[in-house]
Parts: structure tokens; C-alpha cells; sequence
């Protein structure tokens, strides 16, 4: 039977042979192509393949292409898909005699994790887009200048330059690099972003990348380069946007065009009417020039917190829009923001724009204020408030002469015109008891309390209770009481005077100081040279009264101390007793480290010489001195950290010069590298000073206790100069910090002497009396202000400057 | 009558075969039962057009458990040239030129394999001693520096005290890695790459081989003690190599022969001599002119640039052998340059280990150095 199958089948060949159709098999049949549209290959086989047949494809798609030149193999690739949709495609293989088999394709959409788009770019702004194709990736945008962007090679090195901002940045604000980053880091598309203040007519770059909390960059980095138009060279005009809430306004203010220096100021209408009539003008540029400008520049100069019109320039100067910026105001009050194109001398240039601001007016009070004196004393008051609710008031102690005749209107407004920013230094909100201190003796006073919000009175009435200070006996026979509990370097101390009318001046003194010596003291060093000459102020903040208890730092350990009081008179700054000393006490000795440092010095070398010799970047040194002076430290011993420095004159006695004031300076002043170069300069006066210098040195251990001080006095001759040949540079292990920019001087192991040498070594220091903490005189309290005013303008300028960076983080938050 | 039956069936299928026998199919399938993504790799990336040298193909199979299977033989391997299969695992040319190279196994295909073949190349110097294995070793000196740097000219002088010793000259292989400032004419992105990489964050600064020093070495005596540390009587593997340049490019022709048997990567580096720059602190004239300044390190990724390309496996006695090649920047001067050629393996706790190194001048050679 078998048989006759077989012999059939063969039979059956013979008389029709039975061709088995062809059959396109795919290694797939559908395929997904990237957005950037990269080839994929798909292989095939032809079953009961024809001979010399090939393949063939079609498709219908525009942007796909299909090649079939390599064996078995068909690689399609399309162009990039920079549409926010897929896009899908058909391909048809046939084969002669074979069923037709499809691929089908798909591009996905444009998926570049970042995209950068800019918006518009000014003299000063730039509007940016940054789109994600993922909702929750993490991305930083960045600005820099063209340059740096152009200086980085690679990504990578871009990116680990701005690793290790972001953790500079982190550290200065006190955060680890993950907080910061958490708190920069931007998430998912974010359109419309402006940057602002830049510089015109520049070149930058705007970059962003991927990059995770922890650091870790997450995509590449994608960057769009820009250039700043040129400043608008008109007049500018200004935008302001104002509102009320609280009794602080919130405004904004935008210039016509940024990039462009202006002034902004705020100031009271009333304020302004009295400049036109003051500088006897109309003109609103003038009066704002003069009473604004000029009087502040006057102010902080005089203050010291600027010290010349460029100092105010770079602080108060704008180019860009101020947003969201707030201020506490009175109430119905009248307000004018104004805003002029300056120059670099704050000269007012541009025509002011300003706009007038009415705030409401404040709500009045209903709040019920009681007031008593208790525990009046020579110098001081208690004051007792009850109140009715917590309504903000206010309680200032004025003398009943200054006040007698006026009704609370006029008292009202004297108060404001004089106190102005103290009062709300003097505004509480409940029952309290508060003592007034820095009374005088035998006199009257009264204290004035009402309700006070916003710069107005909030209650229908003024409160005055007035009282009369204790009469004082005779200076002279005025004792002190003195307690004091010591450690090594601050003592406890209280000074219980029989008489609390007596201004006095107190200090700790070296014990050998004589009465004499402590008056010189006070007339010659802390009136003179600390207050120059200025009495009235020394009386102000350096003369107490009353009990004094204080914990006063700064004294040295094994050290004999007194306390020094002497009363003076308040007017004259007459010496009205003698010096009345407490006993002598000793402040506890100190246990030092088991370890010894010792620096090692020799030859100092004249610098000129140096650069003749080939050291010629050495003449960089020459503005520190005549010679240098290298010098390594040995200390032998656990320690944790040592200073060392070269200060003038001949400091080797410990008696004259004791240990401790080098534990205060030495930290300060002194090189902690292992090597440093020291500048010197040569005693042109004596060439036989040879104890001109003294080296000094410190090591500390682990916990914080200090070595003996190494001290060795040296001369500085230039006939007894090094050669050069002789010369070794042991500092080049000093070098610190991998960018440049951040490489201060000191750094390369190089201290300037002229700091070390200024540095004031007091030969027997006095510990003053701690400042007054309250102020009464009306002259005194329109001074201070005006200064608090000054100081809290500027102070706020200065916070919201930022320093100059070579590339800067863009906020998006 | 079993004999029969079986004469018989083997005549049928015989008949039947013959009876449906048409031209042979557009591919053979010689596919088994394995299936997922098949990756063609080689064991070089450029070969000499000669005819003999070789660039040995793998093709390997993923499956979908992850595992990994050898199906070289199994699979056809085409070059874009041919539509002819080369029949075998090693690809050899005379002429020279780019190759893409893809392979077909069942209904999968592989990547595209992209070869390079190059005439010109000079051949390894000879073996002067094919018995030995006592190779000399010498570690590697990398200086961290730069022109802008005040205190770097105390370790120039340090190392120029180093390399006129004749106890240590001989034992190092110096380096010049100008990653500090960018105005520096010798400063290189591969050196900013190689400081980074060596944890370096103050200079003047010195590393040895591959080793993130914690503490300043540049002083004499620290740079020697560590020589001394690092410093072996008798090198794992030895170096022979030659350069040619080749239409501005470096091609480097190594051959590595093993002393222990391993898994080796070979890297190579550009080193140029003689660059001008004013040294800041110099104390010296000779200061202001920078030799053995790093240029670049050859390869396609971070890893193949720092550590070197993978030799794969070799065992001892045995020889590799391999080419790289770099881009001959125009701004470099091509005859102060030469070329630092290394061998590294890994060190079984996942850090790579710098095994021997020597010099070939560009368009020089060097061959093995024995003790």
C-alpha cells in the first residue's frame, strides 16, 4: 500500500508538477520610528522564492523612505517629525505570484526632551519658552555671555562648570546641593519666562538641560544664542502699578524701555511740597534731585555706608521692571511714586514720571489704655499699661517742660515730626510693664500713650501720666557695689551704684591701670579717637546709669582685671569723681594643647633682586614690600588647624604683649598654609633695628584648646638680604580654588603684610560699656530717624542687588 | 522486509524532494529555535587593507529571557558591497576604504557594523625576544597644571629634577595635563577630562596611573616615593606599537603581548611637546615652553578615552592586536607629537588599573621593552 502511494505520488509529479506558491514572510510587520525618524530594518523571506524575482515596496508618505538594497533586508527611515502629533504610514511589499504583506509604520511626535524657544529679546529682557515632551522632567534654564558658553568644549564640561556654581551657590545660601536644586529646578513646559537685566548690545546664550535633584544631568544640553539690542537712547516713561493692602502697598513699576539707568523713589507728597518750597522750585526733576537724591547721598556719606555718589549709583540704580515690591505706609496718606532716567552722578536727566497714591485712611480705635508709673528711680521708670484690647499703641517718655502747653494736636504732631521712625520702635499691643531708663535725676516727665497705626492716632484721646525722677545726693558720695564671676576669656560683673541719678563710665581694666591712666583712657582714646570729640554722643551711648549687669567678653586668660567706674557730668563731660576700682580679680588660666608649632625662617630675599634673577612674575609682590619672606610651619601634636603671621615690632615679652591677644588676632590675620611667602619691607630709619618683626604662630586641637604661642622677633635689613639663588618658593601647595574668578589673593598663600602690620595690637585693652538701647532726647531721636530711615533704604537696595556673575541661573519660580 | 520499508521510504522522500525542487529560496533558513534581537560586533574597528589582517565578527542573539547566545555561525553575514554571504567570521580586505557590515538570522537583522580598512599602516616593530615575557613597566606621572598657575613652576622644577635621575627616569611616563586655565595654549578638553576625572581641585597637582591622590606629591621626594610604590620590577604585559599618518589621521598600530593571561583594554593618548606659553611664577626661561602636554585620548566614549579600547581576552604568552586612530588637529605640530600607548585591565572591584605604558613617537615606533 505504501508502495502504491509512493508510485502514485511520483505519477502524479510526472503528469502535473505542482508549483507551491510564493509567501512574503516579515520579521515585523508593524514598525515605530523615532521622531528624528533613524532607519529601522526589517528583514524578510520569500518562500518559494521565483527565480531572478525581488521584492518591491510602495508606500504613499512623503516624508517616508524605503530601500531594499541590502539582502533580505528592507530599511526605512523618515525625515524628522517636528509636528506635536504621530504619523502613521502603510507599506506594501509584493512579490511576483505572492500575497501582498504590509509593514505598518508610525513616527512618533517631536520628542527632544527639551526645546528652547525665544520669544523676544530687548536692550535688557529676554522671553523664553522651554517646552518638555515628559510633564515631570526636571530642567534648569541658564544665561551666559556668548564667551563662556563658547569656552566650554563639551557638554559635559558645561555641565561640571555649572555643578560646581550650583554648589557654590548652595553654599552660601546654607543649603546642601540637592535643597538648592530642588528649589531652582524647573518642571515640565513652562512658557513665557522672562530674564531680565542684561546688558545691552550684547552677546549671550540661553542653555537649559535635564538635570535631576541629586545632580545628575538628564538629557543634553540645548541652547539658543541671542544678542541684545542697543539702549534706547530717549527719555524713558514709566508705568505704575499700585495697591493697598494692610496698610502696605504693593506696586510695581515699568519702565518704556529696559536696559535703560532710572531712579525710583517713593515719597510723601507732603514731603515734596515741603522741597518746592524749601529749594524754592516747581519744578518736581529739581526738588526730587535735591531733596531726595542729594540729601541721601549726604546722609549715607555721613553715615558711612556709601562713600561717594558712585556708591549710591550702584545701589539705588535700575534698569529693569521692579515687581511685587512692598511698603508700609501711613494712612490717608498721599504718595508719590516717581521714576527719571539718570547718570552715573544720580544727575536726574529724564522727565519724571510719577503717580499719586491716597492710602486709606486707618480704622480708629476703641482700645481703652490705662497707664501707671511704678519704681521710679534717679534714672529710671516703670511704665504699666493696661489695655482693652490689642490695638497697636504707643508710650514714649517726653519731659513735662518740653510738652506743658501743648493740646494733643500739637503734642501729637511733635511727636510725629520728631520720633517719626521711632515710634514704632515705642508701639506695643497689650498690657505690659516696660522700663524707661537713661532718666535724669529730679525731674519731670510724662509719659504719653495713644493708639497708633499706619502713621496716624487711632484713638480719640492722648494719655500722659507724669512723674518725677528721685533727686540725686552729691556725686562723691555716690559708692559702687562690684560682683563679678570670671572664666578664662569673659567674666560676669555688676555695678550697684548707691545712686542711680549719676552718669558714669565703666570699663575693665587691666589691673595695673591707674586712675589717671583711665581718664586719659576716656578723654584721649574713647572721646577723641572713637567719638572724635564728639561729647554729646559719647554721653549718649557710653554713659549709664543705674545698675549695671552685663557678661563682658574679650578679657584674657591669666590675666588680672578691675573694674573702673567714674561718674562724669552728662552736659560737660567734667570728671566729677575719681576713678572708683573694684578689686582686682584674675580671669581663669587657660589649659593648653599638648602640641608645638614652631614656624621655620631664614633668609628673606629683596624681591627686586628675585625678578632680576627670573622670578619675574614675582614683581606682582612688589606692591606689598621690599622683600619676601618664606616661611613653613612644624607643629608637632594632634592639631586641627594653626595660624601664623609676621606683625610689626618686637613682641616677644609676654608680660607686655600677653599670650591672649594673639588668640584673638592670630585667627584673624594669620596664614593657615603650611608654607607662606610674607612681604617685608625694610627699616629705612634704623638699619639696626633688628627686632623690627615678630613671627607669631598658633595651633589649636580638636577641642578648640590652643598651643603656647610661638613668637620670634626678626629684623628686616637690605644688607642682610638672601641670595637669590638661594631662593626656594615653598608655597605651591597653597594653591586653592579650580575657577578662576573665585581665586582671592590670599589663596596662593601670599598674606599681605600691610593688613598684618595695621592691625591695631592694643598694648592694654578696656572693655566699654555696652551701648545705650534707649534714646529720649528729641534732637537725638530725629537724628537716629533720619539715620534709620537712610539705613533701611539702603539696606533694602543692597539685598536685592545681585552680584556679577559670568552666567546666571534663570528663576522660573 | 523492515530493510525494505526503509529502502524504500528513503527513495520516496528522495522523489518527493526532487518533485517540488524549484529555484532555491530567497534566503536559507537555517533558523533553530531561538529568537530575539541579533547584534553584530567585531573585535576591531579598523583593519590594515592587506588582505591578512582580520577583524574577527561575532554575531550574538538576545533572546527575551536576556540571555545571550553565540549564533556566528548560524547567521549570514553580508557587507553593503555584496549580496553574497562572506562565508565567514573574519572579514579581511585589500582595499581599503569604509565597510558596513550586517548580518541576517532567520527573519532578524542585525545593526550596521561599520569597519575601517587602511593602507599604509606600518606593521608593529619585530618581537626582539618572542620567549620572554619579562617585560619593564612604567607608570604614569600625570602633572596637573597650567600657565596661569603661580605656584606650578616648584613641581617643573621638581620634575626636571626627576628626570635627571637616572634611578626614576626610566620608571614613568610624564604627562603634562594643562586643565587649568583655558587661555593656556596647551590646555585640552581631554585634560580638563583626565584632572576631573583624578579628583584634581587645587593646583599644582600630581597623580599617578589612575589613582585620585588625596594629598599634595609634587614634592621630589613625594613623586619618588611613589614611583617607588607604584613601580614594578616585571610589567603584566608588554607594548609594541607604530604610527603612521594616514590623511590626517594617527593611526596607531598596537600589539600587546601577554605576561599573565587577562582581559585587556589598550588605550592611546596625544601628547605634543614644545608648546610656547608664559608660565605665571616661572623661575626659569625653559618654564615657558610645555612638552609632553596632553592633546587628546582616543576614543569613542568617556571610558574608551580615559581606560582604553577592550582587547578582550588573552592569554599569557599570547599575542593581540589592534589599531586606533585620532583626528591630527591642525593645530597641532605634527612632529612634536607623540603618543602615550597603555594597557589596562580591570581590577575585579570595578576600577581599572593601569598595567604598563610606553612611548611611540607619531610616524615612529616602539617595540617590546624587556628587562
Amino acid at each position: 500500500m505504501l508502495l502504491a502511494t509512493l508510485l502514485v505520488g511520483l505519477f502524479a509529479c510526472q503528469e502535473e508538477p505542482e508549483i507551491p506558491s510564493p509567501v512574503i514572510q516579515l520579521g515585523e510587520s508593524e514598525v515605530v520610528l523615532s521622531s528624528s525618524g533613524a532607519a529601522v530594518s526589517v528583514a524578510y523571506l520569500v518562500e518559494n522564492a521565483l527565480e531572478g524575482e525581488k521584492i518591491s515596496v510602495a508606500h504613499e508618505a512623503e516624508w517616508l523612505t524605503v530601500a531594499t538594497n541590502k539582502v533580505r533586508t528592507i530599511e526605512i527611515s523618515a525625515s524628522e517629525n517636528t509636528e506635536s502629533e504621530e504619523r502613521t504610514a502603510t507599506i506594501t511589499i509584493s512579490y511576483k505570484g505572492a500575497e501582498d504583506v504590509n509593514i505598518a509604520v508610525t513616527q512618533s511626535c517631536y520628542d527632544t526632551p527639551l526645546r528652547l524657544e525665544i520669544l523676544d529679546v530687548t536692550a535688557a529682557d529676554l522671553y523664553f519658552s522651554v517646552f518638555t515632551n515628559d510633564p515631570e522632567l526636571t530642567w534648569i534654564p541658564m544665561v551666559s555671555s556668548k564667551a563662556y558658553f563658547d569656552s566650554q568644549r563639551s557638554d559635559s564640561a558645561l555641565f561640571d562648570d555649572n555643578l560646581e556654581y550650583f554648589a557654590y551657590l548652595a553654599e552660601i545660601r546654607d543649603l546642601t546641593l540637592e535643597e538648592y536644586l530642588t528649589d531652582m529646578l524647573a518642571v515640565g513646559t513652562i512658557e513665557n519666562i522672562l530674564f531680565e537685566n542684561l546688558e545691552p548690545n550684547t552677546e549671550y546664550v540661553l542653555y537649559a538641560y535635564g538635570i535631576t535633584p541629586k545632580g545628575e544631568r538628564t538629557t543634553d544640553v540645548v541652547w539658543e544664542a541671542f544678542t541684545t539690542e542697543a539702549p534706547w537712547e530717549g527719555d524713558l516713561t514709566f508705568e505704575f502699578n499700585v495697591m493697598e493692602e494692610n496698610h502696605r502697598l504693593f506696586f510695581d513699576v515699568t519702565p518704556s524701555h529696559t536696559g535703560v539707568p532710572y531712579y525710583f523713589g517713593i515719597v510723601k507728597k507732603a514731603l515734596v511740597e515741603e522741597w518746592f518750597e524749601s529749594y524754592n522750585t516747581t519744578d518736581l526733576r529739581e526738588a526730587i534731585q535735591k531733596g531726595e537724591i542729594d540729601a541721601n547721598i549726604d546722609i549715607l556719606i555721613d553715615y558711612e555706608f556709601i562713600s561717594d555718589r558712585s556708591g549710591f549709583y550702584s545701589i539705588f540704580n535700575e534698569t529693569g521692571r521692579l515687581f511685587d515690591e512692598s511698603m508700609a505706609c501711613d494712612g490717608a496718606t498721599t504718595y508719590l511714586f516717581f521714576a527719571a532716567k539718570w547718570n552715573e552722578n544720580c544727575e536726574l536727566i529724564g522727565e519724571v514720571s510719577s503717580y499719586e497714591h491716597t492710602t486709606l485712611p486707618v480704622e480708629p480705635s476703641d482700645n481703652i489704655i490705662t497707664l501707671k508709673v511704678e519704681n521710679i528711680t534717679q534714672s529710671s521708670a516703670d511704665m504699666v499699661t493696661t489695655t482693652s484690647n490689642n490695638d497697636p499703641y504707643t508710650v514714649i517718655a517726653v519731659e513735662s517742660s518740653t510738652i506743658a502747653e501743648m493740646d494733643d494736636k500739637t503734642l501729637y504732631d511733635y511727636l510725629t515730626f520728631n520720633y517719626d521712625y521711632l515710634l514704632d520702635e515705642y508701639t506695643f499691643s497689650g498690657g505690659r510693664t516696660r522700663t524707661y531708663t537713661h532718666l535724669e535725676p529730679n525731674t519731670n516727665y510724662t509719659f504719653v500713650a495713644f493708639g497708633y497705626l499706619a502713621g496716624t492716632q487711632t484713638t480719640s484721646y492722648i494719655l500722659r501720666e507724669e512723674f518725677t525722677t528721685a533727686r540725686s545726693d552729691d556725686p562723691k558720695d555716690c559708692t559702687f557695689e562690684f560682683e563679678w564671676t570670671v572664666d578664662t576669656e569673659e567674666a560676669w560683673i555688676k555695678i550697684d551704684p548707691s545712686d542711680d541719678g549719676h552718669h558714669f563710665f565703666w570699663g575693665i581694666y587691666d589691673a595695673r591701670y591707674t586712675a589717671q591712666e583711665v581718664k586719659d583712657y576716656i578723654t584721649d582714646v574713647v572721646i577723641a579717637d572713637w567719638y572724635e570729640g564728639d561729647f554729646a554722643a559719647f554721653a549718649s551711648w557710653r554713659l549709664s546709669q543705674g545698675t549695671v549687669s552685663e557678661t563682658v567678653g574679650g578679657l584674657y586668660p591669666s590675666t588680672n582685671y578691675k573694674i573702673g567706674v567714674v561718674i562724669m557730668d552728662y552736659e560737660s563731660g567734667e570728671f566729677l569723681t575719681d576713678v572708683i576700682f573694684s578689686e582686682t580679680f584674675t580671669t581663669k588660666a587657660v589649659e593648653y594643647a599638648d602640641i608645638t608649632i614652631e614656624v621655620i625662617f631664614n633668609d628673606y630675599y629683596d624681591i627686586q633682586e628675585l625678578v632680576s634673577a627670573g622670578y619675574r612674575n614675582y614683581k606682582e609682590y612688589l606692591q606689598y614690600g621690599d622683600a619676601l619672606l618664606p616661611a613653613t610651619v612644624e607643629v608637632s601634636g594632634d592639631y586641627s588647624v594653626f595660624y601664623y603671621t609676621v606683625y610689626a615690632r618686637d613682641l616677644s615679652d609676654p608680660e607686655l604683649y600677653p599670650d591672649s591677644i594673639f588668640l584673638e588676632y592670630l585667627p584673624q590675620d594669620g596664614s593657615h598654609y603650611d608654607a607662606t611667602l610674607f612681604p617685608l619691607t625694610y627699616n629705612e630709619d634704623d638699619p639696626y633695628d633688628l627686632e623690627m618683626y615678630t613671627m607669631c604662630a598658633v595651633a589649636y586641637d580638636h577641642n578648640g584648646k590652643f598651643s603656647h604661642i610661638f613668637r620670634r622677633p626678626f629684623g628686616c635689613l637690605k644688607g642682610n638680604v638672601g641670595n637669590p639663588d638661594n631662593f626656594v618658593d615653598p608655597t605651591a601647595r597653597n594653591l586653592v580654588a579650580p575657577i578662576p574668578e573665585w581665586r582671592p589673593l590670599e589663596k596662593f598663600g601670599l598674606v599681605s603684610l600691610g593688613a598684618e602690620r595695621s592691625t591695631p595690637l592694643l598694648p592694654k585693652k578696656s572693655v566699654a560699656p555696652a551701648e545705650k538701647s534707649v534714646v529720649v532726647g528729641a534732637e537725638e531721636a530725629k537724628k537716629e530717624s533720619a539715620r534709620l530711615r537712610a539705613q533701611t533704604q539702603f539696606e533694602a537696595r543692597c539685598e536685592s542687588k545681585n552680584l556679577t556673575e559670568e552666567r546666571f541661573v534663570v528663576s522660573v519660580k | 522486509m523492515k530493510k525494505l520499508f526503509n529502502l524504500l521510504l528513503s527513495f520516496a522522500m528522495v522523489a518527493l524532494c526532487a518533485s517540488c525542487e524549484g529555484t532555491p529560496s530567497d534566503g536559507d533558513d537555517q533558523k533553530d529555535n531561538l529568537s530575539g534581537t541579533i547584534s553584530l560586533i567585531s573585535s576591531r574597528d579598523i583593519i590594515r587593507a592587506n588582505g591578512t589582517d582580520v577583524a574577527t565578527l561575532s554575531v550574538l542573539l538576545t533572546d527575551e529571557s536576556g540571555m545571550i547566545h553565540d549564533i556566528s555561525s548560524k547567521a549570514e553575514i553580508y557587507t553593503s558591497e555584496s549580496d553574497q554571504p562572506l562565508g565567514s567570521v573574519n572579514f579581511s580586505t585589500t582595499k581599503a576604504g569604509d565597510y558596513t557590515l550586517y548580518a541576517l538570522y532567520g527573519l532578524e537583522v542585525s545593526n550596521d557594523l561599520f569597519l575601517k580598512a587602511v593602507s599604509g599602516v606600518a606593521d608593529t616593530p619585530a618581537d626582539p625576544n618572542k620567549a620572554s615575557t619579562d617585560f619593564d613597566h612604567k607608570i604614569l606621572l600625570i602633572q596637573h597644571t597650567g600657565t596661569a598657575c603661580p605656584n606650578c613652576p616648584s613641581v617643573m622644577n621638581n620634575l626636571k629634577r626627576l628626570a635627571e635621575d637616572e634611578a626614576y627616569n626610566s620608571k614613568y611616563v610624564h604627562i603634562a595635563s594643562h586643565s587649568y586655565n583655558e587661555d593656556d595654549g596647551a590646555y585640552s578638553s581631554a585634560a580638563t577630562i583626565l584632572s576631573s576625572t583624578l579628583g584634581v581641585h587645587s593646583y599644582p597637582w600630581v597623580s599617578f596611573n589612575f589613582f585620585e591622590t588625596k594629598e599634595f606629591l609634587g614634592e621630589l621626594e613625594s613623586m619618588k616615593s611613589c614611583i617607588d610604590l607604584f613601580h614594578e620590577p616585571q610589567a603584566s604585559v608588554g607594548i609594541a606599537a607604530s604610527s603612521t599618518v594616514v590623511d590626517g589621521n594617527i593611526y596607531t598600530h598596537i600589539e600587546l603581548k601577554a605576561a599573565k593571561s587577562g582581559i585587556y583594554r589598550v588605550g592611546v593618548w596625544v601628547l605634543e611637546d614644545n608648546i610656547p606659553g608664559t608660565q605665571s611664577g616661572a623661575t626659569s626661561s625653559w618654564q615657558n615652553v610645555h612638552s609632553n602636554c596632553l592633546r587628546e585620548m582616543v576614543g569613542n566614549n568617556r571610558s574608551e578615552r580615559l581606560y582604553g579600547k577592550s582587547v578582550g581576552s588573552v592569554e599569557a604568552g599570547k599575542t593581540v592586536a589592534t589599531i586606533l586612530s585620532a583626528e591630527l588637529n591642525e593645530k597641532w605640530v605634527e612632529g612634536n607629537c607623540k603618543l602615550v600607548v597603555f594597557v589596562t585591565t580591570e581590577d575585579g572591584n570595578g576600577k581599572m588599573e593601569l598595567l604598563n605604558t610606553t612611548l611611540c613617537p607619531v610616524g615612529g615606533s616602539v617595540e617590546y621593552a624587556y628587562n
